[in-house]
C-alpha cells in the first residue's frame, strides 16, 4: 500500500470511493471521476483509492480475498464513514485467477469479505461501470454488498478521454524479479514448514546476522 | 498580431485569477521551462493579475526527492503552493518502459500509464485542481513531460494553457503526452518549429500561438572583471547549460578537441552550468570547468567570451542563446538544430557548425576578425530585444488571454 498521509479532511463528510483513477484510462476510470467531482459538487470530501498508481490519495488494490481487509485499512487510515465502489472487471471481484477451477471459489470469498467490511461503513454505493462478468448469482450477492447500486453517472461519459485500449485495471506485474523470488520462496516455505515458517525464518535471519558479524 | 490590436485589447481590463503549474518553482531550481514559469508567473503578477504558482516540494530533477515544505507561501508577488511528491522508483514496469523509450522502443499503452507515475506522482496537485481549477480563470501548464502536465492538465482542460516547450525526442511521441497538446483550451509555443513539430505529432486546438519566452535585459557586463576574477588570460568559447550528452555537452567537446588539433587555435573552451562535465585529462589545460555560477557572473561570462556554443539539438527556445546575443556575444549552433537555427537564421547573429572542421573555421575567423564578430552580435541583440524582452512577450500572452477570456 502506497499512501501519502491521511489527507486532511475538508468541511463536508468524508467519502472513500474505491475505482480506476487517473491516468488509468477504462471505464471504471471515468465512473470514480464523474463521482469524484459529483461528491465535491455536493459539498462532501471523497479520498480515493485505486489499484494502480495514479492521482489517488491511496495505491491499494481493492480486489481479491484481501479486499475486505484492505477497505477496513483504508476505512480506519481515512476517517471515511461512507464508501462509494466503482466496480468494473477486476475491480473489486477478480475475474483472472491463475487456477482456473477456482475462480469461483476467490470471487465468492471476495464478495463475503467486501460483505463484512463494508458492513462497518455508514452507507454504501456501488456503481457499476461495465459487464462486471460474473456469474448472475455471485452478481446478486455483490449487490447486496450495498444499500444503493447505480449505473455509471451520466457526466461519466464526459470524462477528460474514453478508454485507452488496453490499457488494464490493475497493471502489469509491478514485483522486482528479487521481489518475485522472494514471493516464491516464502510460499514454499510456508506449504514445507507450515506454521513454523516464521519461527524458522526469524532464526535464519538471526543466524545470517551472526555470520556477517563475525 | 499587429502591434495596434495588442495594444487595443491591452487596454481592455482582463486580469483575473491565474495559476502556473510546473513541477518544481524556486531559486534552487536549474531547468529552462521551470524557470520561464516563474518568471511568467511574477511577470503576470507585476502586470496585476492574481497569480499562483502550483508545484512540488522537489528541487532536483534527479531524485524528486520533497525538498522543500507543503504549503502556501508569497514570493514575488505570487502565492506559491507546493505539494509533496509521492515515489514509485521501485516500479518495475515503470523502469523497463523507461529502458524502451530510451532505445526508442514505443512501450505498451499499459506500461506507458505506469511509466508516467514512475517517477513521481503528486496527488495534492491533482485534487487542489479538480477541487479549485474552477476559480482560475487560466491554468498554465508547462513543460510536457512530467505527471503534473501529463495527468493533472484534463482535470481543467476547458480552462487550460499548454506550453509544452517540446524538443524532437522520443519522449514526445508516446501516447500518454498527447492530451497535453490535444486536450487544452490553447497552446503556447516557444518558437515557429516547435509549433511546427507539434503539429507533426498529432491534432491541436484551433487556438494556438507561437508567444516565444521572455527575456530580462541586464544594464551592465562586466567582461574584464570576469576574466580577471577566473583568471582567464585567452579568448575562449563558452558552454552554459547542464553538462549531459542531451545538452550536445560531448559532441561539443569532441568538436572542440579535433579543431584544436587541426589548428593551432588560441581558445579555450570554458564551461558553466551543473553536472560533470568529463573532461579528459588531455584537455584540461583547456577547457575550464567554472561550476554553477551566480547570475552576474553568468551575464557577465556570456559576455567575455568570444563566441556562445549551442551543440544541443533538443531545444524548444534556448535561453542561453537570448542571453549571449544581450551580451553582446556572437553564437556558434550545431547544424540539425532546427529551433537554434531558425533563431540564428532570422537574426543573422550567428553561424553554423556541423563538426570540427567548421567550428575550427568559424573560431579562426571570429578570432582574425573582430568586426565581423561585433556586427553578428548586434544582430542578435537587436532580435532579441525586438522579439523576446519582457513587455513583448507578456503583451502577446495577455493579448491572448483576453481572447480566451470571451
Amino acid at each position: 500500500m502506497t499512501a501519502s498521509p491521511a489527507p486532511e479532511p475538508a468541511a463536508g463528510r468524508r467519502v472513500l470511493v474505491v475505482g480506476s483513477y487517473p491516468p488509468v484510462h477504462t471505464p471504471g476510470m471515468a465512473a470514480t471521476f464523474a463521482v469524484v467531482r459529483r461528491l465535491i459538487a455536493a459539498g462532501d470530501d471523497p479520498v480515493v483509492a485505486s489499484p494502480r498508481t495514479s492521482a489517488a490519495a491511496y495505491d491499494v488494490a481493492v480486489t481479491g480475498v484481501l479486499a475486505g481487509r484492505r477497505l477496513r485499512q483504508l476505512r480506519a487510515h481515512s476517517g471515511a464513514t461512507r464508501l462509494v465502489l466503482c466496480a468494473e472487471p477486476d475491480l473489486p471481484v477478480p475475474v483472472r485467477f491463475p487456477v482456473a477451477g477456482l475462480l469461483r471459489l476467490v470471487q465468492a470469498r471476495t464478495i463475503a469479505e467486501l460483505a463484512r467490511a463494508a458492513g462497518e461503513f455508514e452507507s454504501v454505493t456501488l456503481v457499476i461501470a461495465e459487464d462486471l462478468k460474473l456469474p448472475a448469482d455471485l452478481l446478486a450477492r455483490l449487490r447486496a454488498v450495498a444499500g444503493e447500486v447505480t449505473e455509471p453517472p451520466a457526466a461519466a461519459t464526459d470524462s477528460p478521454d474514453g478508454p485507452w485500449p488496453g490499457v488494464t485495471v490493475l497493471g502489469p506485474d509491478e514485483r522486482t524479479p528479487a521481489e518475485k523470488a522472494e514471493d516464491l520462496a516464502r510460499k514454499v516455505a510456508r506449504r514445507v514448514l507450515g506454521p513454523a515458517a516464521p519461527r524458522v525464518r526469524q532464526a535464519l535471519v538471526r543466524a545470517a546476522g551472526t555470520v556477517r558479524s563475525r | 498580431m499587429p502591434p495596434g490590436v495588442t495594444r487595443l485589447l491591452r487596454s481592455v481590463p482582463v486580469q483575473g485569477r491565474l495559476a502556473v503549474v510546473t513541477p518544481r518553482f524556486g531559486d534552487r531550481v536549474v531547468g529552462g521551462a521551470e524557470a520561464l514559469s516563474g518568471e511568467i508567473a511574477v511577470g503576470l503578477a507585476d502586470r496585476g493579475w492574481e497569480v499562483d504558482v502550483l508545484t512540488t516540494c522537489a528541487t532536483d530533477h534527479y531524485t524528486w526527492a520533497n525538498e522543500l515544505p507543503e504549503g502556501v507561501t508569497r514570493t514575488e508577488g505570487v502565492t506559491v503552493r507546493r505539494f509533496a511528491n509521492q515515489h514509485h522508483h521501485t516500479s518495475e514496469t515503470g523502469r523497463r518502459a523507461q529502458l524502451k523509450i530510451q532505445a526508442e522502443v514505443l512501450p505498451s499503452l499499459d506500461e506507458q500509464v505506469s511509466w508516467l507515475g514512475w517517477r513521481f506522482t503528486v496527488p495534492g496537485l491533482f485534487d487542489y485542481l479538480l477541487r479549485h481549477g474552477q476559480e482560475y480563470q487560466a491554468v498554465l501548464f508547462a513543460p510536457y513531460l512530467f505527471w503534473t502536465s501529463t495527468v493533472c492538465l484534463p482535470v481543467v482542460a476547458d480552462r487550460a494553457i499548454s506550453m509544452p516547450c517540446l524538443h524532437d525526442e522520443f519522449y514526445a511521441r508516446l501516447d500518454v503526452v498527447a492530451p497535453v497538446l490535444r486536450d487544452p483550451a490553447r497552446v503556447w509555443f516557444l518558437s515557429e518549429p516547435e509549433h511546427e513539430l507539434a503539429h507533426r505529432l498529432g491534432p491541436l486546438p484551433d487556438a494556438h500561438t507561437v508567444t516565444g519566452a521572455g527575456m530580462d535585459i541586464p544594464t551592465v557586463y562586466d567582461p574584464d572583471g570576469f576574466r580577471r576574477r577566473y583568471g582567464l588570460r585567452r579568448p575562449f568559447l563558452l558552454f552554459a547549460a547542464r553538462r549531459e550528452p542531451e545538452k550536445g555537452w560531448q559532441l561539443l567537446m569532441e568538436a572542440y578537441a579535433a579543431a584544436i588539433a587541426e589548428r593551432d587555435l588560441d581558445v579555450d573552451l570554458v564551461t558553466i552550468g551543473v553536472g560533470d562535465p568529463q573532461i579528459p585529462v588531455a584537455l584540461r589545460q583547456r577547457v575550464l570547468d567554472l561550476g554553477l555560477l551566480p547570475p552576474g557572473d553568468r551575464d557577465d561570462a556570456m559576455a567575455a567570451a568570444l563566441a556562445y556554443a549551442q551543440p544541443s539539438k533538443m531545444e524548444s527556445f534556448s535561453r542561453s542563446v537570448m542571453e549571449a546575443w544581450l551580451a553582446g556575444t556572437p553564437v556558434l549552433a550545431v547544424e540539425g538544430s532546427e529551433v537554434v537555427g531558425w533563431h540564428v537564421r532570422r537574426s543573422g547573429g550567428g553561424l553554423i557548425f556541423s563538426g570540427s572542421s567548421d567550428l575550427g573555421e568559424h573560431l579562426a575567423r571570429l578570432v582574425a576578425d573582430p568586426d565581423e564578430a561585433k556586427q553578428l552580435a548586434e544582430a542578435g541583440r537587436r532580435y532579441v530585444i525586438d522579439n523576446y524582452s519582457w513587455p513583448v512577450v507578456l503583451d502577446r500572452m495577455e493579448a491572448d488571454l483576453a481572447e480566451m477570456a470571451r
